[in-house]
């Protein structure tokens, strides 16, 4: 078979050409392939060992070139949103200052808000609780993973702390995670209920325990 | 055993020809340019954004300092220029001389160059502003990956306005070129996966069987950007837009194709993502979609279509004299 029975007419590539290109093309289709393939590809016994393979011969290309996606946008269920509530308290007499972001008034344009909401959201999406879980404990890996987990946690916190005590020149920030909770259909046809009334903001607690009732009426952000 | 070899030479031979024709017929660049145009645009409007807040996410105090972000990367190859700047000032300047290459990429000025720097450089600041990301910058980050493998700015671009400066009338028509048309087949191809995953995702959820998941990501006050709690007095178009969303997503990759579902399927990402940039408050990841289902305009389609609307100024002004209403006048006369 020649190159010109291989092909369309209008294909003028050297067929040295296309060979190495396909290559390349096809490993680049795998690499994007591959992340959000892993992130389903995953049940009670672990994750693909083929799909793991891969990644791990790919992992460089898929990290320097920011393949690294899952795609689940709303996926798999639309969830809660989560805020973060900072309190902040002096040391100078001047009186302490709550905020809580995202905030739609002080952050604009609407991509600069949502960058603030991603904050937040990804930290707890990042949170692990500090005590080693009992059930994990006896699993090595799974326990590995949860310390660097939770190292990341940490940093990340830590981080958030920082950026508001020299924003405000503040010696202590408190902050809190608040998770506001959906709303469902009949909440809001039958008993009226508000996307923002304030028994929907839930403050989390650090622990990892269920919030307190008191904890649960806490205020709208 | 013969017949048998031969139906398996043959449908190889066919494997390769397809393979051949989709990625390496050579195709013109007016698809390429205009997503040159608008992922530019979305380029630098998204950097323009970050220099409102600039020191707070790349600064020494940001929300998360280079020193965190470096060791979020441990253990990975990512890797991001910004790592080694702490100055505010070199930050600005870089940031600015950033801006300077978005916009450049954008009107199509040097583009051969401008497009490689758009991509290393928005990929390096992803790297460095992990923890405020999301998939607009997956996006971004995409398009500006394809467009340095193609002419991008081989049709409407300030580089093509310079040529024709020099060379006058003689200035051929741009060639169609196979990097141009790989660069669109691996956007295409990256949609599909995107699309996939996006469904495949979503299946696995209840609420986008149960046909409620589109309620609960409307009414989430932190997304919203238009009331859209009227809605719970239609449970049965919730259902509809959960349901349309999860199968329109899952066979994209496979509707997308044929000439046939092809406008039913953008027609319906444009449905899709319009709402997402109009009720969700995400107008840029929105339109960033939209501008990624634009690889599947064929040039053609792009070329006319831009006519269209660059010419109509010209006729407009230039050819009165020819008008027929112009002609009756000066009859009686």
């Amino acid at each position: 078979m020649t190159d010109r029975e291989a092909s369309h007419p209008d294909v003028k590539l050297p067929s040295k050409w296309r060979v190495i290109i396909s290559l390349l093309l096809i490993v680049h289709i795998v690499a994007i392939f591959m992340p959000p393939f892993m992130l389903q590809a995953s049940g009670s016994g672990g994750t693909s060992p083929i799909g793991e393979m891969v990644v791990d011969a790919l992992q460089p290309y898929i990290d320097i070139a920011f393949l690294n996606h899952g795609y689940a946008f709303f996926a798999p269920n639309p969830g809660p949103s989560h805020l973060l509530r900072a309190r902040i308290e002096f040391d100078d007499g001047r009186e302490p200052i709550e905020e809580t972001f995202p905030n739609l008034g002080q952050q604009w344009p609407r991509l600069l808000y949502h960058r603030h909401f991603m904050l937040s959201e990804q930290l707890n999406a990042q949170y692990q609780p500090p005590q080693l879980p009992q059930e994990i404990s006896q699993e090595l890996e799974l326990a590995d993973r949860w310390q660097t987990a939770r190292r990341l946690y940490e940093l990340k916190w830590r981080s958030f702390k920082e950026r508001l005590e020299a924003k405000h020149d503040a010696p202590y920030v408190t902050l809190t995670r608040v998770r506001h909770r959906m709303i469902d259909v009949f909440e809001v046809e039958e008993q009226n209920k508000k996307l923002d009334d304030k028994d929907t903001f839930i403050p989390l607690r650090e622990d990892g325990s269920i919030p307190t009732p008191e904890a649960l009426m806490g205020d709208t952000p | 055993m013969n017949s048998l070899l031969q139906a398996g030479k043959s449908w190889a031979s066919e494997i390769v020809s397809g393979w051949n024709r989709f990625w390496f017929t050579p195709s013109d660049p007016h698809t390429l340019a205009l997503l040159r145009m608008l992922a530019g645009g979305m380029l630098f409007y998204t950097h323009l954004v970050w220099a409102k807040d600039l020191i707070a996410f790349l600064g020494p105090d940001s929300w998360i300092p280079r020193e965190a972000s470096i060791e979020l990367h441990q253990g990975t190859y990512g890797w991001s220029h910004l790592w080694y700047i702490d100055s505010p000032g070199i930050l600005w300047a870089q940031h600015v001389a950033v801006l300077i290459v978005m916009a450049m990429l954008t009107v199509g000025l040097f583009s051969r160059v401008t497009s490689v720097l758009a991509c290393l450089l928005t990929i390096s600041y992803c790297h460095r502003l992990e923890g405020a990301l999301f998939g607009l910058d997956q996006v971004n980050a995409m398009l500006a990956m394809y467009l340095m493998i193609g002419p991008c700015g081989a049709v409407y671009s300030v580089d093509r306005w310079i040529a024709s400066r020099k060379a006058g009338d003689q200035l051929s028509r741009p060639a169609a070129t196979t990097s141009g048309n790989i660069a669109i087949r691996l956007i295409q191809v990256h949609m599909c996966i995107i699309y996939l995953f996006g469904g495949i995702s979503k299946m696995r959820g209840e609420m986008w069987w149960d046909g409620t998941a589109v309620w609960y990501a409307v009414s989430n006050l932190e997304y919203q950007s238009l009331d859209m709690t009227w809605l719970v007095h239609y449970p049965w178009l919730i259902a509809l837009l959960s349901h349309v969303t999860v199968f329109w997503e899952t066979f994209y990759c496979f509707l997308v194709w044929p000439r046939a579902t092809r406008p039913i399927v953008l027609g319906l990402a444009v449905c899709v993502h319009g709402g997402i940039a109009l009720f969700l408050g995400m107008i840029t990841f929105g339109t960033a979609m939209i501008i990624g289902n634009m690889a599947f305009l064929s040039p053609s389609l792009v070329e006319s279509t831009v006519n269209y609307f660059t010419r109509r100024p010209t006729a407009a002004l230039a050819p009165t004299a020819s008008l027929p209403t112009i002609r009756r006048r000066k009859r009686p006369a």
